[in-house]
Order: C-alpha cells, then structure tokens, then sequence
C-alpha cells in the first residue's frame, strides 16, 4: 500500500495538515513481561467500533473520529454485539466476529491454561481517530484502569 | 492502535499489536508488532478458519512472552483462508 497516497486523500478530503503520527525518532515504551502467558491476565482490545446494544454506538459523522471507548464484559452475549464504524467492510466479521473480535477463542485458551485469565471487561474502540491527544489521554485512563484490576498483558488489533 | 499500545505499554502494561498496513506500524513504532497479510476487518484470519486464527492469536502472544526487542516487527506468512493442518 502507498502510504503518500493514503495522507494525500487525507489532506484533501478531512484535514489538509494530516500527517501519520511518527515516532521513529523517539524511544519506544516497553515493559518486558516477567512471567508466561500462561499465568498472566489478559485482555483484548480491539478498534472494530464495537458496542452493547444498551450502550451509545460511537460517532461516525465526526470526520476527525471519535476517541472514546466502550467496555465489552467477559460476560456478554457476544451475538447481540453491534458495530458503529463505517471504515472498514463488516462483511467478514458479520460472520465471524473471531475475524476481528476473538473473545470466544481467547476463553478457549484460558480453558486450557494456555492463558493465565482473561479481564473481566474487554475493549473497543472506533479505529481512524485523528484527535490523537484525546485518543492518547483515554489510552492512559484506560490503562491505569487495567493495572488497577490485575491486567498485565494486551491482545490489540485493528480492523 | 499503536499510539493505544504505546500509552499501555508506558504504564506498565505489555502489549502486541496486530497490523494490517506495515508502514503505520514503521512509523508508529508500538511496542511489539505482528503484521499480518490479510484484507482490512479481519486481522485474526478469514471466517470460521478456527485453526488459523488460534495460529495468529498464538504467535502474537509467544512474541508478547519472548520479544525482547523494542518496537519488534514480525511478519506473519500466513495466506488469507490458508489452512493449517
């Protein structure tokens, strides 16, 4: 893919100062796990745009995104999770939400004592977010929520 | 999702990201990143391909437990619907 044209449709179509962030010339934060998967808690984060029905869907008419997050429980009925995120095809994760959203496999592993234990509440939220500021502040309270309930290592991944 | 890893990571929380689109992750630089070849909205692999998805989590969290290398790139060879025996 050629990222010049990815920031150039960018510039011309939401933001005519878009650039991807760029971290290439400063250090890389990073916090060796001292213990196996095996016996660590963890949690899945996923930018899928998903929510619980009761819950608000995120903003999809902000063309600078929508920073904030929704709790998915380890409990929830994952068939009645919905998706508010107009940037990436549903066709895949309509399904089969292990495509984008693997709870269900990662329980499995759990079962198995592959993984130490999962959180008790997953997360989403929307990808294509260009209020990065916010989006890194909601990152931090996010995190310092996670550390408070044991978690120590996370799954993530885009759509 | 990078800059979220990052903000993890600074917290004390070890991470690894799926990536669907390498140069973001060569720019955004998260802490560890497993890049996969597959199309946008299926970062785990195509539907119902159980044992290739379970391949995918599987190696992003060996490279989560043995991964010593800051801003790590690994690049999964898996085909799109690929079935692993």
């Amino acid at each position: 893919m050629d990222i010049n044209k990815t920031v150039q449709f960018m510039r011309e179509k939401v933001d005519p100062d878009f650039n991807f962030v760029n971290k290439t010339d400063k250090v890389v934060p990073f916090t060796k796990l001292d213990k196996k998967i095996k016996d660590s808690k963890l949690v899945l984060i996923s930018s899928g745009g998903f929510h619980l029905s009761e819950d608000d869907p995120f903003d999809t008419k902000d063309s600078l995104g929508d920073p904030s997050y929704r709790v998915i429980p380890k409990k929830a009925n994952l068939d009645t999770l919905e998706i508010s995120h107009d940037h990436y095809d549903h066709k895949y994760v309509n399904q089969d939400l292990n495509c984008t959203f693997p709870l269900e496999l990662l329980k499995e592993l759990a079962r198995k004592e592959k993984i130490g234990s999962l959180a008790d509440n997953h997360y989403s939220f929307m990808g294509y977010c260009l209020k990065t500021e916010k989006l890194k502040e909601n990152a931090r309270e996010l995190a310092d929520l996670l550390k408070k309930n044991g978690v120590e290592t996370a799954l993530i991944a885009p759509t | 999702m990078g800059l979220i890893a990052r903000e993890l990571e600074s917290d004390g929380i070890s991470t690894v990201t799926l990536n669907l689109y390498l140069e973001i992750a060569q720019l955004v630089l998260p802490p560890r990143t497993v890049s996969v070849n597959f199309p946008f909205g299926a970062p785990f692999g195509d539907p119902n391909n159980k044992k290739l998805q379970l391949q995918v989590i599987k190696e992003s969290l060996k490279m989560l437990e043995e991964t010593e290398e800051k801003g790590k790139i690994k690049i999964l060879n898996y085909d799109w619907r690929e079935k692993i025996k």
